[in-house]
């Protein structure tokens, strides 16, 4: 154990991402391929696609699995200081090696294996599940979608009067970003409620997802 | 119709940058294109769904600014602390200074 610091863990939310990312991305091949196929650019377009996309992915730091817990806010992530930093360092080390090979994860000539994202996942066990089987999901649960805004829109008040466009999107942009679907958004007064689920998260730089994320803010 | 708002995460902004690559390099039409990106919404969704991925929880400063429009909310908060529960324990994750949320009314059956 480093001295004077806890071993930083890597949280679920970020851990599953890898494996997540892998099984959007296997999804959506397989079920392209005849389209592929039809269209008369084949597999191989298919697998110059999947190898772009993956690629792609594994430049983004967005599989970097250093624990995004700095310990201020807006800490910029220095990551030769993280706990997991030698993981990190060795995964980019093995990133360049696997990134020229051309594997086919699925088809008739399948040789997957291994090589895939979980292979970054190369801390130990905490919070990294076996593969959860495809179980049909419990949807009953939080079926009905409420907004509810207690009252009629109000402008945006004191203060926040903003006469020019451009300031306005100003105040919408920003690299953090989380896109999702919502149960309840409602307000009493200045606090607002939320209840959101099914998202992805990029915060930092690093990716998250969640089944369920409730909170709370103040307007 | 599958949400199309998860196209705005890396993995859909990856798949898409691949996309206007291939078109512009002749190996894939516009059309084919646009249909593996309504697949990769249907596949991402339902992905979603069906796994039970983490449950966070978040306390929020400030909500700064909020559009509701054609039932979607987009949300600025500042200062956003996120805690993901693991047994008992409750641990904070994250500490954002300004983010945006894009949400969709929550839909089953797709």
């Amino acid at each position: 154990m480093a001295p004077s610091k806890k071993k930083a863990k890597v949280p679920k939310s970020q851990a599953v991402v890898p494996r997540f990312c892998q099984r959007v991305i296997d999804d959506v091949v397989s079920n392209m391929r005849q389209a592929f196929l039809d269209d008369g650019v084949g597999e191989q377009a298919l697998q110059r696609m999947l190898h772009m996309w993956r690629s792609k992915m594994m430049k983004s730091k967005s599989i970097d699995l250093s624990p995004a817990i700095p310990p201020t806010p807006e800490a910029v992530e220095d990551l030769d200081e993280e706990p997991c930093c030698s993981t990190s360092k060795r995964s980019k080390k093995e990133k360049s090696k696997t990134l020229g090979t051309a594997r086919q994860l699925d088809g008739p000539l399948d040789d997957s294996d291994d090589e895939t994202f979980d292979n970054y996942l190369d801390y130990d066990d905490e919070g990294d599940d076996p593969d959860d089987p495809d179980d049909p999901d419990d949807e009953a649960e939080n079926s009905e979608a409420e907004a509810e805004v207690e009252d009629e829109e109000e402008p945006l008040n004191s203060g926040d009067d903003l006469t020019d466009d451009e300031a306005i999107e100003e105040k919408f942009e920003t690299e953090n970003m989380v896109a999702c679907q919502y149960d309840v958004v409602s307000r009493s007064r200045n606090k607002w409620k939320f209840i959101f689920r099914d998202g992805m998260m990029k915060i930092h730089g690093k990716e998250f997802v969640f089944k369920k994320a409730e909170g709370d803010a103040v307007w | 119709m599958a949400y199309k708002m998860y196209r705005g995460t890396t993995l859909g902004e990856t798949l898409q940058e691949t996309l206007d690559y291939l078109i512009q390099f002749g190996d894939l039409n516009p059309n084919l294109a646009e249909d593996v990106l309504d697949q990769f919404d249907r596949s991402v969704n339902r992905l979603l769904r069906h796994n039970d991925k983490p449950q966070l929880t978040f306390k929020g400063d400030k909500l700064d600014v909020y559009r509701f429009c054609d039932k979607v909310w987009i949300l600025i908060l500042k200062d956003v602390v996120f805690y993901e529960r693991d047994g008992r324990e409750k641990h904070e994750i994250l500490h954002v200074g300004k983010m945006k949320i894009v949400a969709c009314e929550t839909r089953i059956g797709m």
